[in-house]
C-alpha cells in the first residue's frame, strides 16, 4: 500500500466512530487502532522529570524582553531559566528542576497555562 | 437616569465549595457561562465539574490561590470573563481586589472599591452610621492609639476591644473591669497583628445578652435601596454562626420597619450598590446598634431568599449589569414563610468543635417538602485541610417558625453523613434547648447549651 492511500485511510478513519480497523488486500494486512480503543493512562509515570508551570498567566520564552534559545535535546542545568509566566501583574521564573536533557518543551512563547501545567520534560543526566 | 445595560457572557467565580456552587446554578439559570477557579486541592470539588470551564490557579494554601489577587485576575483575563463573582470570604471584601478586577477591564459584581473601602473599615463605617442617625454602642469613636485605659474607663465597663480591620471574631475581646483590660488589649492587638498585620484597634461598649440581628439589603447603581426582613443570627458560637433564621421571633413589625429604614439610610450614605448585610446588636428592650456592614453575599442569604422569594444571587448580577431594581421596599418587607439554616461543618463537637478533614464514604443529604441543602459535597468527596469546615447549609422553611421547627428536627434526622464527624448532632441538640424552641436567644445561649450538654455527659 502506498503511503497517500494508507494516509487518506487514516485520515478518513478519524472520521468515524470505529475503534479498530483491519484490512486485507492482496497479502497486505493492516490493523489501525483509533485513539478510543486504546485509552491512555491519566497517571502515566516516565523517567522524564516534569518542569510543571509555577503559576497559571502567560507563558513568555524568556525574561524582560531577552529570548530564550531553548532547543528539544539541548543539556540544561538545574535552575536554568527557562521561561517566564506572567500572572497578570507578576512574573514567575521557570526554572529547570534537573541537570540533564531537555527532552520536550510543550509549551509555546505567548500560550496560556494552568497552574501545575506541565511545560518541559527532562532527561535526567 | 436612564439604565446602562452590559449583559455579561461568562462570569469567573473566585471563589470555592458551596457558594461558587450556589452562583453558578444561576448563572446556567440566566444563561451566562461559568468558569470556576480551583486550587490543587479542590480538584474534586462539585464547582469545579458544575462550571462551564474550570482552571487551577495555584497549590492548597489559599494565600497561593484563592487569596492570591494576581492570580484570580489572571484567570479571568485568559477565560476572558467580562465579571467576576467573588462569593463570600477570600477576596470579596477586599477593595484592591474589585479595583484589579475594574482595572483588567473586568467588571466586579459587589459594591465600588470605594463603597468597600468606606464600609469595611469599621471607624469609617461607625462615623458614617452616626452621620445618617444610625444608632451605634457608645465607644471609641475611632482608633486609640494612646491613653488606652482612660478612654475605657470614659465608655464604662464592660467593653470590648475590637481590631480595626478585624472580622470573624479575630481581635476581637472582651475587658469586664480596669484590672483585666491590659491583657484582654494585648491578646486583641497580637491577634489582629498575625490576623491582619495590623494592629489598630477601638474600644466599644459591650451589649449584655445582646442578640445579632442583620438586615439584607439590596441596592442598584442608580440610588434605589430596598432592605429586607432581618435575619436573627443569635445562636453562635465565638461568633461564628450556627443557625440562621428569618424573621426574628424577637422583632416586632415596629422594630422591623426602624432597622429596614436604619440600614438602606446607611447603605444611600455609603452610595452603595450590590448586596450586602447590615449587623445589629439588640439589647432586651429592642434598642439596636450599629455593628459593621459586611459588603457581600452572606453565607446565610438563603434564609432571606425563601423569606422573600427572591434569588439574591440573580439580583445582585443584574445590578452588577446595570440594571434598575424592580423590587419596592413594600414588597421586599413582605415576609412569606419562616426560614432557619443549620450550618452543617466538618467538626467534632465534642472536641470543640475541631475540624475533621478527611473522606466521606457516606453522603445522603436530607430531602422533601420545605428543605433545601447548598452544598459542593458527595460520597466520596475528601475535605481539604486548607480550608474551612463548612460542607453544607440545610434550610428549611415553614408558614412559621413552630412548624419550621418540626421540619429542621425531621431533616436534622434524615441526613447521614459518614467518615466524619459533623455538626449534624449538635444541631438536634440546639433544637431540643427550650430558650431556643421559644425564640428567647441571645449570643451566648449557645455556650450555655455546650456547658449544659457537658453536664450530661
Amino acid at each position: 500500500m502506498d503511503t497517500k492511500t494508507l494516509s487518506d485511510f487514516i485520515t478518513w478513519s478519524k472520521t468515524t466512530d470505529l475503534q479498530e480497523i483491519i484490512y486485507k488486500k492482496n497479502g497486505i494486512a493492516i490493523d489501525i487502532k483509533t485513539a478510543a480503543a486504546t485509552p491512555a493512562a491519566s497517571d502515566f509515570s516516565c523517567k522524564l522529570d516534569i518542569v510543571a508551570a509555577p503559576a497559571l498567566g502567560i507563558y513568555h520564552a524568556g525574561k524582560k524582553g531577552k529570548a530564550l534559545a531553548l532547543k528539544e535535546n539541548m543539556p540544561v542545568k538545574k535552575g536554568d531559566l527557562l521561561g517566564t509566566i506572567e500572572m497578570n501583574k507578576t512574573l514567575k521564573d521557570v526554572l529547570a528542576t534537573i541537570d540533564g536533557v531537555l527532552k520536550v518543551i510543550s509549551i509555546t512563547d505567548g500560550l496560556p497555562t494552568e497552574f501545575g501545567q506541565p511545560l518541559f520534560f527532562i532527561e535526567p543526566k | 437616569m436612564t439604565q446602562k445595560i452590559n449583559k455579561f457572557n461568562k462570569v469567573l467565580i473566585a471563589n470555592r465549595g458551596e457558594i461558587a456552587l450556589r452562583i453558578i446554578r444561576t448563572l446556567k439559570e440566566m444563561s451566562i457561562k461559568s468558569v470556576a477557579i480551583y486550587s490543587e486541592a479542590d480538584k474534586f470539588s462539585a464547582h469545579v465539574k458544575e462550571a462551564d470551564e474550570a482552571i487551577c490557579i495555584g497549590p492548597g494554601p489559599s494565600s497561593q490561590s484563592y487569596l492570591n489577587i494576581d492570580a484570580v485576575v489572571a484567570a479571568a483575563k485568559m477565560t476572558k470573563a467580562d465579571a467576576v463573582h467573588p462569593g463570600y470570604g477570600f477576596l470579596s471584601e477586599n477593595a484592591r481586589f474589585a479595583q484589579a478586577v475594574i482595572d483588567a477591564g473586568m467588571v466586579f459584581i459587589g459594591p465600588r472599591p470605594e463603597a468597600i473601602l468606606k464600609l469595611g473599615e469599621k471607624s469609617h463605617a461607625r462615623a458614617l452610621a452616626i452621620s445618617v442617625n444610625v444608632p451605634v454602642i457608645p465607644g471609641s469613636d475611632g482608633i486609640v492609639e494612646k491613653n488606652h485605659l482612660a478612654t475605657a474607663k470614659k465608655i464604662g465597663f464592660p467593653i470590648m476591644i475590637k481590631a480595626t480591620m478585624g472580622g470573624g471574631g479575630r481581635g476581637m475581646r472582651p475587658a469586664f473591669s480596669a484590672e483585666d483590660f491590659q491583657k484582654a488589649l494585648d491578646t486583641a492587638q497580637g491577634e489582629a497583628k498575625a490576623a491582619f498585620g495590623d494592629d489598630r484597634v477601638y474600644f466599644e461598649r459591650l451589649v449584655l445578652n445582646p442578640r445579632h440581628i442583620e438586615v439584607q439589603l439590596a441596592a442598584d447603581n442608580y440610588g434605589n435601596v430596598i432592605a429586607f426582613p432581618e435575619r436573627d443570627c443569635s445562636m453562635q458560637r465565638k461568633n461564628q454562626k450556627l443557625i440562621e433564621e428569618s424573621p426574628s421571633p424577637f422583632v416586632t413589625p415596629q422594630v422591623r420597619a426602624k432597622l429596614c429604614a436604619a440600614a438602606a439610610r446607611l447603605a444611600k450614605a455609603a452610595k452603595y450598590s450590590g448586596v450586602g448585610t447590615v449587623e445589629f446588636l439588640m439589647d432586651k428592650d429592642r434598642n439596636f446598634y450599629f455593628m459593621e456592614v459586611n459588603t457581600r453575599l452572606q453565607v446565610e442569604h438563603p434564609v432571606t431568599e425563601l423569606v422573600s422569594g427572591f434569588d439574591l444571587v440573580k439580583m445582585q448580577i443584574e445590578i452588577a449589569q446595570g440594571q434598575k431594581l424592580e423590587v419596592n421596599q413594600t414588597r421586599a418587607q413582605e415576609i412569606l414563610c419562616h426560614a432557619i439554616e443549620h450550618r452543617i461543618n466538618a467538626e467534632d463537637y465534642t472536641k470543640n468543635f475541631m475540624p475533621c478533614p478527611g473522606q466521606i464514604t457516606e453522603w445522603i443529604p436530607a430531602g422533601g417538602i420545605g428543605v433545601r441543602i447548598d452544598s459542593h459535597v458527595y460520597t466520596g468527596y475528601t475535605i481539604p485541610s486548607f480550608y474551612d469546615s463548612l460542607i453544607a447549609k440545610l434550610i428549611v422553611w415553614a408558614p412559621n417558625r413552630e412548624d419550621a421547627l418540626k421540619r429542621s428536627k425531621r431533616a436534622l434526622g434524615e441526613f447521614e453523613v459518614k467518615g466524619v464527624h459533623t455538626t449534624i448532632p449538635f444541631h438536634k441538640i440546639m433544637l431540643n434547648n427550650e430558650d431556643f424552641a421559644t425564640g428567647k436567644m441571645d449570643t451566648g445561649l449557645v455556650e450555655r447549651i455546650m456547658k449544659e450538654n457537658e453536664g450530661k455527659k
